[in-house]
């Protein structure tokens, strides 16, 4: 058997855990190897010197408040599990939704800012206008092409008006060739 | 589970787990703490515990997470020698050389990986068989052997300058006072 091997199973022959096979073999290295046999009385000796530490004695007063003293941190930890469960879940649940009131009475009775209004307004205008403008054209020029008329006067005409002036004038004209 | 029975458990097991604990920690206080903290938790825990391994295997794997996570949280401090305290003895020189003894394999002892110290501790000091060692910190019986293994020559080669220290140090403590 060679040392690194032996080294290996030393643990297990200090505790006596090798089969009789094996501890013979360490048994006859340990003979002839004076480097693996002081190093095994080094491990036995640091095994002795550490069960030298005792542990300190503490009183029988100790030990006797010991029950109490565990069912009292019990009681503690138990006290603290039920005031969260039932006193600072609702009560985080219940601030949560005054919060949520409070807010929504908030928003809703916010005024609305004027300057937005009315340019919210004026864009709706607009587009109005424009969209009754381009109605009215449209029409006028079907009207114009069912009639068959082609005068280069009028479209000159039509075309330098105002937006508003047209479409005056072209309900005008509407009701003209209406009437025939 | 009756409160009586709990009592009894407690009873039972309280100075076994202050032992582990105070070899885990090497702290009289701290595992004052720790083994009431144990039996907190073994309480609480009762109803989870499902009987698979026996009822001192479950408590102690309890005590040996709570102290693992302790000294992975705190680095533990030891007392300087203190001369003083041996002043009532009446070998004081003898006295002085045994705490001077103690704190430094307890000193040693610290120095393991928290899971290599508990394998120790347990081995060592507590009589455990490797097989109920692995069983109480749900590792393999290769694993804790290996532990106690490395354990073991780590303190050789920390503990190596102290044999026959009994004498080398009565003699440094001697020539100090002399002088």
């Amino acid at each position: 058997m060679k040392c690194k091997k032996v080294k290996k199973r030393f643990v297990d022959y200090i505790e006596d855990e090798l089969k009789d096979l094996e501890k013979k073999a360490i048994d006859d290295h340990l003979e002839a190897c004076h480097k693996c046999s002081a190093e095994l009385n080094g491990l036995r000796e640091t095994i002795g010197l550490t069960k030298r530490v005792r542990v300190p004695r503490l009183s029988e007063r100790f030990w006797i408040n010991f029950l109490p003293n565990v069912r009292e941190k019990i009681e503690e930890r138990e006290q603290r599990k039920q005031l969260f469960s039932f006193k600072l879940v609702p009560a985080f649940v219940v601030s949560l939704s005054i919060l949520f009131i409070i807010s929504i009475f908030y928003f809703r009775n916010r005024e609305p800012n004027i300057e937005t209004v009315e340019f919210i307004e004026s864009v709706i205008i607009e587009n109005l206008v424009n969209e009754e403008i381009e109605k009215d054209a449209i029409e006028m020029e079907i009207l114009l092409e069912e009639r068959e008329i082609e005068n280069k006067d009028i479209s000159i005409l039509i075309d330098e008006m105002e937006e508003e002036e047209r479409t005056a004038f072209c309900k005008r004209l509407e009701k003209m060739l209406k009437r025939g | 589970m009756e409160d009586r029975d709990f009592n009894e458990i407690v009873r039972k097991y309280q100075k076994k787990i202050y032992y582990l604990c105070y070899r885990m920690v090497e702290n009289e206080e701290d595992a004052k703490d720790l083994s009431q903290e144990v039996f907190v938790k073994v309480y609480l825990k009762l109803k989870d515990f499902k009987g698979k391994s026996s009822l001192f295997t479950w408590i102690y794997r309890i005590a040996c997470n709570i102290c693992i996570n302790f000294t992975k949280k705190k680095k533990i401090k030891f007392e300087e020698l203190k001369p003083e305290t041996t002043a009532d003895s009446a070998n004081p020189e003898k006295d002085l050389q045994k705490k001077y003894l103690s704190i430094q394999i307890e000193k040693a002892i610290n120095t393991l990986p928290p899971k290599q110290r508990a394998v120790f501790v347990m081995r060592n000091y507590e009589n455990l068989q490797h097989k109920e060692i692995a069983e109480i910190l749900g590792k393999s019986l290769g694993t804790v052997k290996s532990n106690y293994h490395q354990a073991v020559f780590k303190l050789r080669e920390l503990l190596a300058p102290l044999s026959g220290v009994g004498n080398r140090h009565a003699c440094s403590l001697q020539k100090r006072r002399s002088i």
